[in-house]
């Protein structure tokens, strides 16, 4: 690499590394760093302490669910990536590198070995989770994880400049991508059509209990095997059991990555002014909003989307802030990515059912198929959907001078995250419970399962949401802001600490309205003289979900004071 | 109706603002000069209420900005040097927005002149992203001015704009202040606060070094009478900054 690259490189990432060591003379970071080292140390040198994902490196089915994660992650960074490309300049960076007399595949370089501060702080992470998940030195595993992330990085990139190039040339840019296009759209329908035809084998063997069994047999069989032959040699090193297994596995692993290099440092995508573009658009975002655009924000004057409902002059002020936010989040959304969802979703119920030919095992399979984003908008929700005091805390200055008390601003910001969510989760359990109806097996009674979520879903949305906002208050040097979170696959770490650090606080505020709710049930059962039943707990939601807001009302209180004194030097706009 | 008293901000061992007292009545339009660095943002921001005080009280019309803030941010409107704009809003929903917010029940009314006023109006459906620097700084402005506040705090208000937008800019800030708001008004434009300011603040880290209005500040200093501004400015920075160095020494 270029010597000035090198230095560029070095002096950034060495005073990147003191100001976070700075950071922790504030007691508040230090008692954090303390809290989260003492828990993940004892993860990883107290056998007894349990760990999520400890052990899911030994088994068949960890190794088909990973492969199956990192073919997913791959391909729908072809399917449903952006037009730009993945490598992130600064404007600083475009400023002062794109006229400087380096090459493209300098400047690539410097990126790929930019992002590997990053990896290596991911491959920390999984280091810490995956814990003793198998017989191999923590080293060997670390090598093996590095291989993975590395990999999958790179492949992103070049998937993102491949991408860019089609996209800036047209036709004539599809035609000189067609190689990787074709192999790319060949295999997403193959293994889609595949997947879809043995969904109901499939199910019918997890309600057997024989899933994994059925799911290692799908992908055993061709032409799954074939196509995920990369990927399973890609992710073999962290399953080797001996020394010998992982030196004969590593080195194809590895040679997967060297190959990935060349492809995309001597790219011939004319990238610059697409990133140029848009390192202008986040400056501009950064310097005139302080960071309220969103990465997938790509709006062209004119194309304006009216708002949902009409914003009353008079009435509570903090109606407007939630008003601005469910403005900004439905104006950055992506219908490209609508339309891909719900055309994927008819082909996968026309193919279902053609295979089973009846409509309650069709609504059956429908209602697992809602359930899946159900939960997961339970779990990441809050993570991907952050029109709240994410974005808008880097406008801390405007909104400090507005005349409204700081807990009212922080709920009216949690409010608006956990109203969209809410709403999306709510279409999901509508569409779920409507398919329901035709389900003459379904699992639970339908009404009280129904009645429960509408209660529970919006108490878990607004404490995890709070829990999200508290971070990025107490925390601003630590939460990423305003552009979205950490993106990318060699980020992946970052974002799975976040997750998990914030289910384990939503978790613990989840205890006190649990025990409420378990009690009243109880009590209900026991004065109607009835066993506990779904509809006990229907009673008991409210009941519990009314101690969740009050533990809710006391923290926002707090936060509203914190926010009325967070320093502003603490708030950095992302770089 | 803009009453400091002892103001104080430091941050660790560095103090921005220091012992600062001064009141700007209906009407008045106080410039707010110094050097960089001289603490005249973080006085405006302490005013606003976004920056708390380390010692000293702040009232904007009857309320005290620490003790009753969301009255006290009523009646006033802060522009920043920078345009805070969201980006998803478009400029006639930024209005309708910070209507809402401060709670001006007949901001749809409002909203058309004020755009008309600020050269916005066939601008009125589009996003920020799709606004030149200066109709940005004009939309902020649009937004502190929409409640008509009783105290205007300026920081650098024409940054950005073309000769005619400023010249807009200054009759706006003029007639603001003929209605009765106390402005005050930050810039290193010199002439700007000349033209508009009735009276002065001259900061040096964060002190002040020279209150009054122009007469009375060379009043003191009979060496700089008949002195352009820009002279008596910087007559007064170099003195502060010889004060300091003695001070230091001794």
């Amino acid at each position: 690499m270029n010597d000035a690259l090198r230095y560029l490189l070095w002096r950034s990432a060495r005073n990147r590394l003191r100001g976070q060591v700075a950071r922790l003379k504030r007691p508040r970071y230090l008692l954090a760093v303390l809290a989260g080292a003492l828990y993940f140390g004892a993860l990883l040198f107290n056998s007894r302490m349990p760990s999520p994902l400890a052990g899911s490196t030994s088994t068949a089915l960890g190794q088909l669910i990973y492969t199956t994660i990192i073919f997913f992650t791959i391909a729908s960074g072809w399917v449903l990536g952006s037009d730009r490309p993945a490598l992130v300049f600064s404007e600083a960076e475009v400023q002062l590198l794109f006229p400087a007399p380096l090459t493209r595949a300098a400047l690539v370089r410097y990126k790929v070995a930019q992002a590997q501060m990053v990896v290596l702080f991911s491959v920390l992470v999984w280091v810490v989770l995956l814990r003793r998940g198998g017989t191999l030195p923590f080293w060997m595993r670390a090598i093996s994880l590095w291989i993975i992330l590395s990999t999958m990085y790179l492949h992103r990139v070049g998937a993102s400049l491949v991408r860019t190039s089609a996209a800036s040339h047209g036709s004539r840019g599809v035609r000189r991508n067609l190689i990787p296009i074709t192999i790319v759209a060949t295999v997403v329908v193959i293994v889609g059509w595949t997947v879809v035809r043995a969904i109901p084998g499939v199910r019918s063997a997890i309600l057997a209990g024989e899933g994994g069994a059925a799911l290692a047999s799908l992908a055993s069989s061709q032409p799954l095997a074939t196509i995920l032959f990369p990927f399973h040699l890609l992710i073999a090193p962290l399953f080797a059991d001996s020394w010998k297994h992982w030196l004969f596995a590593i080195l194809p692993a590895f040679a997967l990555m060297a190959a990935h290099y060349p492809w995309v440092t001597h790219t011939d995508a004319a990238f610059e002014e697409a990133v140029a573009e848009a390192a202008a658009k986040r400056a501009r975002a950064i310097a005139d909003t302080r960071g309220t655009r969103g990465r997938r924000a790509l709006i062209a004057d004119g194309a304006v989307r009216r708002p949902w409902f009409p914003l009353e002059p008079t009435g509570h002020p903090g109606i407007a802030i939630l008003w601005k936010n469910v403005l900004a989040y439905t104006r950055a959304l992506r219908l490209r990515t609508f339309v891909i969802m719900v055309c994927a979703a008819g082909v996968v119920g026309s193919a279902v059912y053609s295979e089973v030919g009846n409509m309650s095992e069709l609504a059956s399979i429908g209602e697992t198929l809602c359930a899946i984003p159900l939960v997961m908008l339970i779990v990441l929700g809050p993570g991907f959907v952050r029109t709240d005091l994410r974005q808008d805390l880097l406008q801390l200055d405007q909104l400090r001078s507005y005349p409204l008390r700081g807990s009212a601003i922080v709920a009216a910001e949690i409010a608006s995250t956990a109203a969209i969510l809410t709403a999306m989760q709510y279409l999901l359990l509508a569409l779920a419970a409507f398919l329901a109806s035709f389900d003459v097996r379904a699992p639970v009674p339908l009404a009280p399962a129904v009645l429960i979520a509408l209660v529970v879903l919006p108490t878990l949305n607004a404490i995890s949401l709070t829990v999200a906002n508290g971070s990025a208050l107490l925390f601003p040097g630590w939460v990423r802001l305003g552009d979205g979170r950490t993106a990318g696959i060699e980020a992946m770490g970052q974002n799975v600490l976040a997750i998990f650090v914030s289910l384990i606080v939503t978790f613990v505020a989840l205890l006190l309205p649990l025990i409420v709710a378990v009690l009243i049930a109880s009590g209900v059962s026991a004065a109607a003289s009835r066993t506990l039943d779904a509809w006990a707990f229907v009673a008991a939601a409210p009941g519990g979900a009314l101690v969740a807001f009050g533990e809710l009302w006391l923290v926002i209180r707090w936060l509203g004071r914190v926010f009325a004194r967070t320093d502003l030097a603490q708030i950095e706009p992302p770089a | 109706m803009i009453d400091v008293e002892g103001l104080t901000k430091t941050y660790g061992d560095f103090e921005a603002v220091r012992g600062l007292s001064f009141t700007v009545a209906p009407g008045e339009v106080l410039g707010l000069v110094g050097p960089n660095g001289a603490g005249k943002t973080t006085t405006l921001r302490s005013i606003a209420g976004i920056i708390v005080p380390t010692s000293g009280t702040v009232h904007v019309g009857d309320y005290d900005v620490a003790k009753a803030p969301e009255r006290a941010k009523a009646l006033l409107a802060f522009i920043p040097d920078e345009p805070q704009l969201f980006e998803h809003l478009t400029v006639e929903e930024h209005l309708r927005f910070i209507g809402r917010l401060y709670g001006v029940s007949d901001a749809p009314a409002r909203i058309e002149p004020l755009l008309v006023e600020m050269e916005l109006l066939d601008k009125r459906g589009s996003l920020p992203v799709a606004l030149s620097r200066g109709m940005r700084q004009k939309l902020a402005i649009a937004c502190g001015l929409l409640h008509s506040p009783m105290a205007l705090l300026l920081d650098e208000p024409l940054t950005g704009l073309d000769p005619a937008g400023m010249r807009r800019m200054k009759s706006t800030i003029a007639a603001r202040a003929r209605a009765g708001a106390a402005v005050v008004l930050s810039s290193h434009l010199l002439h700007l606060v000349e033209e508009l300011c009735t009276r002065l603040l001259v900061m040096q880290r964060g002190r002040v070094i020279a209150l009054g209005t122009i007469a009375e500040i060379v009043a003191e200093r009979p060496d700089l009478a008949g002195r352009a501004l820009e002279d008596v400015f910087l007559a007064l920075i170099e003195e502060g900054e010889r004060n300091d160095g003695a001070r230091a020494s001794a």
